[in-house]
């Protein structure tokens, strides 16, 4: 099965010396290969520990997290991950980053006496480039440190590094929230085409519910567990039509509205 | 005379400096690897506190009173700091980063020596270069008590008779050394690492 399969999963964080607490309670799920899904709410209801599970960094207490139909322990290729912040390593040119994960995926660690890796680095450059061409950057920018860059080419940057690799699940996690608004429409329209040439699964985390609106094919919303009562979050899969960043404002706040009542707000959280 | 001192002091500083790098893999093995961490981390850590200069009769029982009783004193003083140093670095890199990596196809060795190894080691040879210092107190410490030649020797032999006019150009000359030992290596620093100086 291809795809992202979350069946009956929860999580429990131990806090110190108050037991644990619960942030996610029974999260059912199935996201189909290709779909563009955004998850949204608030501050501190488990939307970053979802994308974590699904990335293989984090084990569900219950429950099981299967992507391709496997489940997995350590995060690895079959997930591409662009985060908010520390996207690149600092210590590479911008063509160094796209091409590390092509590179090391050939060449394992210690390569540098590998009689092929002369010529498979050329190719792996000329790729980055049509990648970096294709995010909006040029072969300058791609001589670059990333401190060099601004925060929107960083993220640019970001995006072809996961790319490059076609993983068949990308997992963006708050990844525009740093930028300035006109940046933010810029990358969300890059993003969608890119979704769109790729066909590649999206997850794409955020706070921001218009963002949420105009990217996802399907939102999930994640909102406090009334059934419980104990401040855990469940996934309400919130059914909108498919809107775009030029659909009527009003079309926008209306439906933006919709999807904030129903995320109520999250109680204090009980410990058990 | 001097140059004699100078060389004989330069080849056991140069072989303390060179003896660190070890200590710097040993860190980061000990951050990037939760056994060999949780195996070496609390020993490190007394070890760091103990005083190496109590511990100059017992060095040179075990080692004798030659080159390798005087490098061991600077082993011993100051490897555990650089060991602690690096480990503390090396946790320090952002764990997006070492997530990045493994969604990228890096294996634990990739991410040990290409991603956060390469972003600590300006602020190794940094934290190596605040250090000097100390490597050479423990030289002179060793060369005053037991050696036949070197810098610390010749001021400790003068001393008995105030030889001022050697004593004073010698410290003197010594600082210099090291200023310039430390000019080089912030020179180095910024060549071999341009990305580092604007982050």
């Amino acid at each position: 099965m291809s795809g992202i399969l979350i069946q009956n999963v929860s999580v429990d964080y131990p806090v110190e010396g108050r037991g644990l607490r619960r942030i996610l309670n029974g999260i059912d799920l199935e996201i189909e290969a290709g779909e563009f899904i955004s998850i949204v709410g608030q501050t501190g209801c488990g939307k970053s520990t979802l994308l974590r599970l699904i990335l293989g960094e984090e084990m569900p207490t219950d429950g099981q997290v299967l992507v391709n139909g496997r489940a997995r322990h350590q995060p690895d290729r079959t997930c591409g991950y662009v985060p908010q912040r520390y996207s690149l390593f600092p210590d590479k040119t911008v063509l160094a980053n796209i091409t590390f994960g092509l590179e090391v995926s050939e060449f394992g660690p210690f390569s540098l006496f590998n009689p092929s890796r002369p010529k498979r680095m050329r190719e792996f450059r000329a790729e980055a480039l049509r990648y970096l061409r294709r995010t909006g950057l040029n072969e300058a920018d791609g001589r670059k440190y990333p401190h060099q860059l601004s925060g929107g080419m960083q993220q640019r940057v970001a995006i072809a590094q996961a790319l490059i690799l076609k993983p068949p699940v990308l997992l963006m996690d708050e990844a525009f929230s740093a930028l300035d608004p006109g940046t933010r429409t810029g990358m969300q329209r890059l993003i969608k085409e890119l979704w769109r040439e790729s066909g590649t699964t999206i997850v794409f985390v955020t706070h921001n519910t218009r963002e949420a609106l105009c990217l996802g094919t399907r939102v999930i919303a994640l909102a406090k567990d009334s059934a419980s009562e104990r401040g855990s979050s469940v996934a309400l899969d919130i059914s909108v039509p498919h809107i775009d960043f030029d659909s009527g404002e009003e079309e926008i706040h209306r439906l933006v509205h919709h999807v904030e009542s129903a995320t109520i707000p999250l109680p204090e959280p009980v410990y058990n | 005379m001097l140059w004699k001192d100078s060389a004989a002091t330069s080849r056991r500083f140069i072989i303390s400096v060179a003896l660190l790098f070890p200590a710097v893999l040993i860190g980061l093995h000990m951050a990037m690897f939760p056994y060999v961490g949780a195996f070496f981390l609390r020993f490190f850590q007394f070890f760091d506190k103990i005083v190496a200069l109590s511990l100059l009769p017992i060095i040179f029982i075990a080692f004798g009173i030659d080159e390798l009783s005087k490098i061991m004193l600077i082993v011993i003083g100051v490897t555990p700091t650089i060991i602690l140093d690096t480990f503390n670095l090396s946790k320090g890199v952002p764990s997006e980063q070492v997530v990045k990596a493994f969604t990228l196809g890096a294996g634990d060795f990739a991410i040990a020596y290409r991603i956060v190894f390469k972003q600590i080691l300006p602020r190794v040879l940094n934290s190596i270069r605040l250090n000097l210092k100390a490597v050479m107190l423990f030289l002179f410490a060793g060369e005053m008590i037991a050696s036949t030649d070197g810098l610390a020797y010749r001021i400790a032999l003068l001393r008995r008779h105030m030889g001022m006019d050697t004593i004073i150009p010698y410290v003197l000359w010594v600082a210099l050394l090291l200023f310039l030992v430390d000019l080089g290596m912030n020179l180095l620093n910024r060549k071999l690492h341009p990305w580092f100086r604007e982050t």
